[in-house]
């Protein structure tokens, strides 16, 4: 090793003569111009030195391949970045002596004498004492202070795992990621999955009070934005938990923060380019419950007595029954007999009819090199997902592209535009799901059958060709940073950033369909259109001035202040009309038609801003003690005035006894640390100025001639915002540098939490919004890594994750059980009790006399299904989101192969069955499960029952229209999330067939191959019959030039 | 130095930038807070525009409840509406839930009106008038509904004026108030009229509240609390104010079922967007029929020349006869005219309560029979005996109103009132099995009042069903 003395190089800081005499160029255009057209073909300069070939592998302080670390010879333009594997390969010419510089942001430089080797791994360390110009200068997002990270909780996607996932949408993809980050997917292709990290923190239901901020390079996204971002495109995913990582970002941040950065270009002289192209099917998927075949069937409908239902209608009882003493009955019988027999040919499985296989390809290029002054990402990606109808189909386009550019020695200027395009197109649209068609439609029934017996009067292409749709998502984003370093130890950041996204759509029912010509509207008032558009634009920026300073080698000093501001603008238009005929054009619309198809506008357009400013300071001894203390004032404009201004504030301290020097050297245990934060955050998320002051709008209504003036709410004038207060510990191990282990405890309170509650009637509103109690959740978070065998050849690895949260609401202020509204039986809230209890009733089984279920009551007594229910008479059913949540993850590599297997798991949540495919009298014209002639009750005395009598209607007896012991299922299961198997051309080969090529792999990737789980009915996750996550089945082929 | 220059340049731009962008008073496009939300006597009027098109229509469910109609063989397809008429519990704690919601709703938002009058600031003599007369009209229609609540969900006042009443609700905030006796509901009431009626002035809008409607008020609640003298004296300053009884015309009466204008409306509410559902549920199909007829002997009692039948009874050809359908709104409807106006106090109304008041006043029958006969005159129906005086006069009294306000929900309050004297027998005719002493004469107070506010207490009777 060779020691040097100024080792916290920026890569853009480098003092090079050469290139410092150019003059620099502040046009914008032409910078981009003068990057993209002079750099790129850097002409590699000869020496009078030798070729050299360097390979090797670089690791992180865990012992992990450390992708995207930089590599250099030190005074020469060479350089690369390791892949995705951690591995480098640096081809050029260079003396003997020179030194190797291995970089990394946050790790301390590791600097190699050259004396002709081929082969030099590195592992680096994380840096502690680093936390000047280093990582802050070549940072897009300002606010990702290093210091947090030691005493808050800020954990870190394994993106080289996300992007093995062949799955389109970013957020499902993030399932499992990350413990305490629980992704919940919410149903169909394309819709958006529930984010929360560590549970919610609010009583209030919805993503508006619960969702984390999204930041994607310093400027804050929404959910909807982050849905449509590239994985390929992003460096890296910082995920915050605890107040002290979060509270940089104020009152947004109550409910964690999700940091984006995307990826840059590098300083290595050359341009790498890279393919990757994954192409594969999507699978059908789990069958949910097995239905009836058409023997079955019609037996059923035989036994259930329907007239609407051809195993009756067509039966001989029904002859019987209907004529008695017709001459012709038995010629009847026989007819009916004839009938069945045809029916009895068809058996149409509407699973593999209806849930499809489908298309998936994925296409990544990217370009990313630079020089010591300038650096650059430019990438393509283009992703299509069909969907499970025929025609059907997603599809997206991003482009993204980054510069950064060294200005002089006062600072670096970065730039990154981006864009996307999706298209959701759905030519045969239908309201039915093809899952709900599945379990509906008989198997006697064909596609192509004439009329149904399931949808009387319709054929099943009317169910199909309800309407067409198609929507697009345009996005667009811009944003600038400056970084400059105008006095020693201080730095002044900037970032400025505009993300604009356009939403269209169309949906169109023609004047030929179904719905349309059973509508009863006249000929001119047929056909439906709707079409609208809305926009999005976000706004931010954030100015930050940090001041470094170390004091006799062992006292860090960091202080750091800054100001935000975040804007909002929402404009949505939307027009229906009707009398469009079977032309999807807007200008068709017949504008003459009156009451309940005249034309509509709906108009919405709003603007938000919030605006905040922070202080952090922090210090650190000899890098054993750590602390950092927070504070954030922020206002938002959609409160009114005196209750716009509320604080975060959060304190930290972290400790690590491996740095002493008696353990520094310990060979057992490698690393030790300890870290705790305390914070508080007071948040009205969600909360709009209706709530809390007099708002009035106008409404469409008048009376006499004037407009209405409405008062919007019984508005609060005592609302006060949540208090969220979360404590924080946690403690990571490292044992032989090769087990690492991860442990976290949390507590988080919310006090004051605000919910619509119900108020007298005699106030004029049903309900108001009061701060109406606490809750609590808490939870643990452990993660664990092994290096089980390391050799050079074969090496497996084993990780994992446990998470476990559990919520309670603690204090309600006015009551000890909210209830909705006035009827509801089942408590929302109740004291001393999760926030997300299923309630129900304890079943005792099926009488046999009644075909009813017989329930136990509160004081222990029987009740029939048809008695009058009490509050009293609900028991807990158990948990409806799982409380414990984890991950398995395995590695194999054996030479140029690479096997990774992720695993996912949840447990402790029920669910109710979903039931609609046990069918009663009503509904015998639609299909039914598997068996219900033996588990249902028929008649008195039928013992054992599973299934109650078809012969009531469970909408006329309130009773069954709630969950109860029977009803529920464990919702636990394990799925196969992502597989993953690699084969690494290996070097030699690609130098002597195609030296071009840099890299090359070919994969084998699938994403939610299976899903194992006691819950023995629908998906348990979405708790819909057939709206599981569909596995995706892929090839991959990444080539590196 | 031109680095350390270039430096400061770009500081000060990028923060003059920021600070410039940073304002937070951004209004919503379609929102408005205060205090900028109701700060001109136009959005006042606007505000107080929203209370009056919250007022409830319960013309046809009391009518529903009385002796106004008698089922047809629909009613079987409507079990709601055959329960409520009745009188099953289940409707009536539907009908009252909904009353007490929309009332006390019209109240939440003259509350929030009359908070916010004072601070409008007063740039001319016009504008000090039209705040002076919202303020007053604000009065009036809250006293509109207060009486209306004490009618409803209270016992008569001559069942015991100390008996709990309505809840007085004066503040748009959140409150848990205790309901307050009827005698100091009628005191609430009256005041609220009597602050009224000096400041307001005549209009011939007749769906803003007038002078005259507010007497008309003052007339009904005196009646209401047994000061006839004073409510005969007040319900002859409608007539007047009116234009006496000649301008009762045959057209006047027809137009109160159109949408032209009437010279018999004091207050009527009009609105082409929220009034058209009005009268919808009598309809069970409009080829088949409706689910309510009129009661026979209404039918009955009216003369060929009554130009009240012409209005009221619409003859409906079934399968098998031609039933005498309920006219007036329902009339329009099938005809089908948009309704737009429901009538609610009218110059028929004021003659009835100066012939009431003055009859049971006891010392003026004859002038009772006197303005009876005026009326019946132009209504072209025969006039009374000159002779009626005592309890016969009264009840042909209250079979003129009957004949005059049928399927307008005013019989209920008459039968609520006289059920123990004049009008006891009612039942029989109408084959209802309802006591006068039967718990139901109250409505009651509705769930979501009552689960939520410890202080109410609840009418006799209801507490099985609401606990």
């Amino acid at each position: 090793m060779v020691s040097e003395p100024d080792t916290k190089e920026s890569f853009l800081s480098n003092k090079n003569k050469y290139m410092k005499s150019r003059p620099l160029p502040f046009n914008l255009v032409g910078l981009l111009l003068w990057a993209l057209f002079i750099h790129i073909p850097h002409p590699i300069c000869s020496q009078e030195t030798e070729d050299h070939l360097l390979s090797g592998l670089v690791t992180d302080p865990e012992g992990q391949p450390l992708p995207g670390a930089n590599i250099r010879i030190k005074n020469t333009p060479y350089g690369t970045v390791t892949d995705m594997d951690g591995k480098y390969q640096l081809r050029g010419k260079w003396k003997k002596g020179a030194v190797i510089m291995f970089s990394y942001i946050g790790m301390k430089d590791v600097l190699m004498e050259f004396w002709g080797q081929k082969e030099q791994d590195a592992a680096m360390q994380s840096d502690d004492k680093a936390l000047k110009e280093v990582s802050v200068t070549a940072r897009q997002n300002i606010n990702a202070i290093d210091l947090r990270a030691r005493a808050g909780v800020v954990q870190t996607v394994d993106m080289k795992r996300l992007n093995e996932k062949p799955m389109m949408d970013m957020s499902l993809a993030l399932q499992g990621s990350v413990p305490g980050l629980i992704v919940t997917n919410t149903g169909d292709l394309g819709s958006k999955p529930t984010i929360r990290i560590r549970g919610n923190s609010s009583l209030r239901k919805g993503d508006a009070a619960n969702e984390p901020l999204y930041v994607l390079d310093g400027k804050v996204i929404s959910s909807d934005a982050f849905m449509t971002l590239n994985p390929q495109d992003i460096k890296e995913i910082k995920v915050l938990k605890d107040a002290a990582a979060c509270a940089l970002y104020g009152i947004k941040a109550a409910n964690g923060v999700l940091e984006i950065t995307s990826q840059r270009g590098t300083n290595d002289g050359h341009v790498s380019v890279s393919y990757n192209f994954n192409m594969g099917v999507t699978m059908r998927g789990r069958r949910g419950v097995e239905l009836m075949e058409t023997d079955e069937k019609l037996e059923f409908e035989r036994r259930l007595k329907n007239e609407a239902t051809p195993g009756y209608r067509y039966s001989a009882d029904y002859f019987r029954t209907k004529y008695p003493n017709s001459p012709e009955l038995s010629a009847m019988i026989a007819d009916g007999q004839r009938v069945l027999d045809s029916l009895r040919t068809i058996n149409t499985d509407w699973f593999r009819e209806l849930i499809r296989r489908s298309m998936y390809q994925r296409h990544n290029l990217s370009f990313k090199g630079g020089n010591e002054q300038t650096a650059y990402y430019i990438s393509a990606n283009y992703t299509m997902q069909g969907g499970m109808l025929p025609g059907n189909d997603t599809q997206r386009a991003t482009v993204r592209m980054s510069l950064d550019q060294q200005l002089g020695k006062i600072g670096i200027l970065s730039l990154s535009v981006d864009g996307g395009y999706a298209e959701t197109d759905t030519p045969t649209g239908t309201s039915f799901t093809p899952a709900s068609l599945v379990y509906n439609l008989n198997p006697y029934e064909q596609p192509s059958g004439g009329k149904l017996w399931s949808y009387p009067n319709r054929t099943y292409s009317d169910l199909l060709n309800q309407y067409s749709a198609s929507s697009s998502d345009k996005r667009g984003g811009f944003s600038g940073s400056i970084n400059l370093d105008p006095l020693e130890g201080l730095t002044v950041a900037a970032v400025a950033g505009i993300d604009f996204l356009l939403t269209e759509g169309l949906q169109f029912t023609p004047a030929s369909s179904y719905a349309e010509q059973q509508s009863g509207a006249p000929q001119e008032a047929l056909g439906k259109l709707n079409k609208y558009k809305n926009t999005v634009a976000n706004i931010s920026s954030n100015i930050r001035a940090t001041y470094t300073r170390t004091f006799k080698e062992k006292h860090d000093l960091t202080l750091s202040a800054n100001m935000d501001y975040y804007l909002t603008d929402n404009d949505n238009v939307s027009i229906t009309g009707y009398g469009v005929g079977d032309h999807p054009s807007a200008a068709l619309i017949n504008q003459s038609l009156e009451k309940n198809r005249k034309p509509s506008v709906g108009s919405l357009k709003e603007k938000t801003a919030q605006i905040g400013y922070g202080l952090v300071g922090g210090y650190t001894y000899n890098s054993l003690y750590d602390l950092f203390a927070t504070y954030k004032w922020d206002a938002s404009s959609v409160l009114p005035k005196d209750k716009r201004w509320n604080g975060a504030w959060a304190v930290g301290a972290g400790w690590t006894p491996s740095n002493y020097r008696f353990l520094k050297d310990n060979k057992v245990l490698t690393r030790l640390n300890f870290k705790t934060s305390y914070g508080v955050t007071a948040s009205l998320a969600g909360v709009s100025a209706a709530s809390t002051i007099g708002t009035f709008a106008y409404s469409e209504n008048t009376y006499g001639n004037q407009r209405l003036l409405e008062l919007l709410a019984l508005y609060n004038t005592d609302l006060k915002p949540e208090q969220t207060t979360s404590i924080d510990a946690g403690i990571s191990l490292e044992f032989f540098k090769r087990l690492t282990v991860d442990f976290g405890w949390y507590k988080r309170e919310t006090a004051d939490a605000l919910l619509d509650v119900p108020v007298p009637a005699s106030n004029g509103f049903s309900t108001m919004k009061r701060n109406i109690g606490v809750l609590r959740n808490d939870g643990i978070e452990l993660s664990a890594s092994m290096k089980i065998i390391d050799t050079d050849v074969f090496t497996f690895r084993l990780g994992g994750s446990f998470a476990y949260n559990s919520n309670k609401v603690t204090d309600l202020y006015f009551t000890d059980k909210l209830y909705a509204n006035e009827t509801s039986l089942i408590p929302d809230f109740q004291i001393g009790k999760a926030y997300d209890i299923v309630y129900g009733l304890k079943s005792l089984g099926i009488n046999p006399r009644t075909g009813l279920p017989v329930f136990e009551g509160a004081d222990g007594r029987e009740f029939k299904a048809t008695d009058q229910l009490k509050r009293e008479d609900f028991v807990e059913l158990g948990h409806s989101t799982p409380p414990y949540s984890g991950t398995i993850n395995v590695t194999f590599t054996y030479r140029d192969l690479d096997l990774d297997m992720d695993f996912y798991y949840v447990a402790g949540g029920v669910r109710q069955y979903n039931y609609t495919y046990v069918r009663d009298m009503s509904s015998a014209h639609q299909n039914a499960v598997h068996g219900l002639l033996d588990k249902m009750w028929f008649e008195n005395g039928d013992q054992n029952k599973i299934y109650y009598s078809p012969f009531y209607s469970s909408a006329a007896i309130e009773t069954l229209s709630y969950p109860n012991t029977n009803t529920v299922g464990k919702s636990n299961y394990l799925r196969m999330s992502m597989l993953s198997l690699r084969y690494r051309i290996p070097r030699k080969f690609l130098s002597r067939r195609c030296p071009f090529i840099k890299y090359a792999n070919i994969a084998m990737q699938a994403s939610n191959l299976f899903t194992l789980t006691p819950y023995n009915e629908s998906d348990p996750e979405t708790g819909q019959l057939g709206a599981a996550v569909q596995p995706v089945l892929t090839m991959n082929l990444s080539v590196t030039f | 130095m031109k680095t350390k220059l270039f430096i400061r340049l770009i500081s000060i731009a990028v923060l003059t930038g920021m600070i410039h962008a940073c304002s937070l008073d951004i209004p919503y496009e379609n929102q408005f807070s205060d205090p900028d939300a109701v700060n001109t006597p136009r959005a006042a009027r606007e505000l107080l525009s929203t209370a009056y098109s919250q007022l409830p229509h319960p013309e046809f469910e009391l009518s529903v409840l009385s002796d106004d109609f008698t089922p047809t063989s629909w009613i079987k397809k409507n079990s709601d509406l055959e329960n409520l008429h009745k009188w099953e519990p289940q409707p009536i704690l539907d009908l009252g839930s909904s009353l007490w919601q929309k009332y006390y709703g019209v109240i939440a938002t003259l509350n929030a009106l009359s908070e916010r009058l004072p601070a409008i600031p007063i740039s001319s003599e016009e504008a000090r008038r039209e705040v002076e007369q919202i303020t007053a009209e604000a009065k009036v229609l809250k006293a509109y509904c207060y009486f209306d609540l004490l009618r409803l969900f209270a016992p008569d006042y001559r069942d015991g004026k100390e008996k709990p009443g309505i809840l007085l609700k004066d503040r748009l905030e959140l409150e848990f108030l205790p309901r307050t006796s009827v005698e100091n509901g009628v005191t609430a009431i009256r005041q609220l009229l009597q602050e009224a009626a000096s400041a307001m002035k005549q209009t011939d809008v007749c769906y803003w509240l007038s002078h005259t409607a507010c007497l008309y008020l003052q007339a009904e609640l005196e009646l209401y609390a047994g000061n006839y003298a004073q409510a005969a004296q007040l319900a002859g300053l409608v007539i007047e104010d009116k234009g006496g009884i000649e301008s009762m015309s045959a057209s006047a009466y027809a137009n109160l079922w159109s949408n032209n204008p009437s010279d018999e409306r004091i207050f009527s509410y009009y609105s082409s967007t929220t009034a058209s559902s009005f009268y919808i549920d009598i309809v069970y199909d409009t080829s088949s029929g409706d689910y309510l007829a009129l009661n026979e002997t209404l039918v009955s009692s009216y003369t060929e020349d009554d130009i009240r039948k012409e209005y009221t009874v619409l003859p409906f050809q079934t399968i098998f006869r031609t039933a005498q359908y309920m006219g007036k709104y329902n009339r329009m409807r099938k005809e089908k005219q948009e309704i737009t106006y429901i009538n609610k106090l009218r110059t028929a109304g004021a003659c009835f309560l100066l012939a009431e008041a003055s009859c049971l006043d006891g010392k003026n029958e004859a002038r009772a029979v006197e303005i009876m006969n005026e009326y019946l005159a132009r209504r072209g129906a025969p006039p009374l005996d000159d002779n009626l005086r005592g309890n016969a006069l009264m009840r042909r009294i209250l079979t003129e109103k009957w004949k005059e306000f049928a399927g307008e929900g005013q019989r209920y309050f008459d039968l609520k009132r006289y059920r123990r004297t004049l009008l006891s027998t009612w039942t029989t005719a109408a084959g209802k099995n309802i006591t006068a002493d039967d718990y139901r004469w109250n409505f009651p107070i509705p769930k979501e009042e009552y689960l939520y506010n410890d202080n109410v207490t609840q009418n006799t009777g209801w507490n099985q069903f609401i606990h």
